[in-house]
């Protein structure tokens, strides 16, 4: 299993979607700099990667969405219809109604690919 | 001889300045009487609108009852009453006086959204002047809100400083800043907790309303939250106004591929252009990114915050933009008589709102 933190390894402040929005701590620098690089690290060892939304002072839903929709929409404009929860798993124990939002912003974008 | 000379100079002097000090007393008599037996005959509040009344001032008088939670169809009508006086006033050259001896009652909505249309006017140069409410209770909740050091002073910071703790706070900005949004949350969570407790709806709320009147409120992004403290209740109430275009005609703006032009005319068709108290209701409870297909993953924002209201972790949702009303609390969702070009939420936040322990 490989473990990515948001708050360990990113932000404590969890920003808004684009970076010229919030640079640093967007959700787009999230998705390219950590989540696809751990994503495509668990595909390729045939691992799962669990992704901890933990310890940050909150959420808001266009960071989650371009982190995790955005990472589904990437593969589905290159062709590729995966669904990326399939190798990720979401542990959000402060606030657990992100995991349902999350799968809900893949589902849309995996929608869209049929 | 020439000390004499000096002597007679003198007293010619100050002759001559009692002779003129004395035509301006008469002259000033003579106003004041015609003043006077033009009064006669007149009310009260004749009399005191007539002292208002010259040829340089527009002069927009406010309703008693002076509050957009409850009476939002009198305020939105008055705010497009402003905007009228306000264009004329430019063309004219003339100032604009807002009238607010009759207010009885007053909130913090009503006050944010009449700082954010003047706020603009002045910085375009309109000249804004005003009067009290006569009431002392709308007048202390006006005078302690902080709308006239925002509207008036000279200080670059007025209004673009955020201090924690500050009893009534009225802020503006035109940018992202997730700082800020931290800030504030950890101010309200001192108040309202004392031990630290992690407020990530507040942090969801303010972050998402930010983000839509920055990206999306077509007024130049700049938005206004003020804060207010009920330490009797240990109660924080937030109203957030984005002055630009509101959401329906934000939207529509958006509505440029094809798929979702036929998406919006169905919407249209549904429920036809002016029933946007339901589609109001449909952004909120089901996501506009869902409701027109937006591309990209946009439009969860305001969906988002509803979800927030939804586990409790906000009280008292209003959500007010164009021509729709909606108190999310009681699930009422209203149509407005005039167009309010903006966005203006309110919610509360207290101790039953906290539910994560840090």
């Amino acid at each position: 299993m490989i473990y990515l933190s948001v708050a360990k390894d990113f932000t404590k402040t969890p920003g808004f979607r684009y970076e010229t929005q919030s640079p640093g701590i967007s959700g787009e620098l999230f998705r390219m700099s950590k989540l696809l690089v751990s994503y495509e690290q668990a595909v390729k060892n045939n691992d799962k990667l669990e992704v901890n939304l933990d310890g940050t002072a909150g959420y808001l839903t266009s960071f989650l969405e371009e982190a995790f929709g955005g990472l589904q929409r990437y593969y589905r404009e290159n062709g590729d219809n995966r669904n990326i929860l399939e190798s990720i798993t979401i542990v959000s124990d402060d606030e657990p109604h992100w995991k349902s939002d999350i799968e809900r912003y893949v589902q849309r974008e995996l929608e869209k690919s049929k | 001889m020439k000390l004499r000379l000096k002597r007679e100079k003198y007293i010619k002097h100050c002759l001559s300045v009692a002779r003129r000090s004395e035509k301006r007393r008469s002259q000033v008599k003579k106003i004041v009487k015609a003043q006077r037996r033009s009064f006669l005959g007149m009310t009260a509040e004749e009399r005191r609108l007539s002292y208002l009344r010259n040829e340089r001032r527009i002069i927009v008088t406010t309703p008693s009852v002076f509050t957009f939670l409850t009476n939002p169809n009198v305020v939105v009508g008055l705010i497009d009453k402003i905007e009228v006086a306000l264009l004329k006033a430019k063309e004219e050259g003339k100032e604009l006086y807002v009238d607010m001896w009759h207010v009885s009652s007053i909130d913090h909505a009503t006050i944010s959204a009449l700082l954010a249309v003047l706020y603009r006017a002045r910085k375009n140069g309109i000249p804004i002047n005003g009067n009290w409410p006569k009431e002392d209770s709308a007048k202390q909740i006006f005078k302690k809100s902080g709308f006239i050091y925002t509207l008036f002073s000279n200080d670059p910071d007025a209004g673009h400083k955020y201090e924690i703790n500050k009893e009534n706070q009225l802020f503006t900005s035109d940018a992202h800043d997730i700082a800020l949004v931290k800030e504030m949350s950890d101010g309200v969570s001192d108040f309202i907790t004392e031990g630290k407790q992690k407020l990530g709806g507040l942090y969801t709320t303010l972050g998402e309303l930010m983000d839509n009147a920055v990206t999306h409120s077509g007024g130049g992004g700049r938005w206004w939250l003020s804060i207010n403290y009920d330490r009797t209740n240990k109660k924080a109430k937030f109203v957030f106004i984005d002055y630009g275009v509101g959401i329906f005609t934000s939207l529509g703006e958006k509505v440029d591929t094809h798929r979702v032009k036929i998406l919006w005319k169905k919407a249209i068709t549904l429920f036809g252009i002016d029933a946007m108290e339901k589609q109001l209701k449909l952004i909120i409870t089901e996501s506009a990114g869902q409701v027109y297909n937006l591309e990209g993953g946009h439009g969860e924002g305001i969906h988002g915050i509803y979800q927030t209201f939804k586990r409790q972790e906000l009280d008292q949702l209003y959500v007010v933009s164009n021509r729709a009303f909606g108190n999310v609390s009681a699930e009422k969702y209203d149509r407005l008589t005039s167009d309010f070009k903006g966005t203006m939420y309110y919610w509360e936040v207290s101790e039953k709102n906290v539910i994560i322990s840090i």
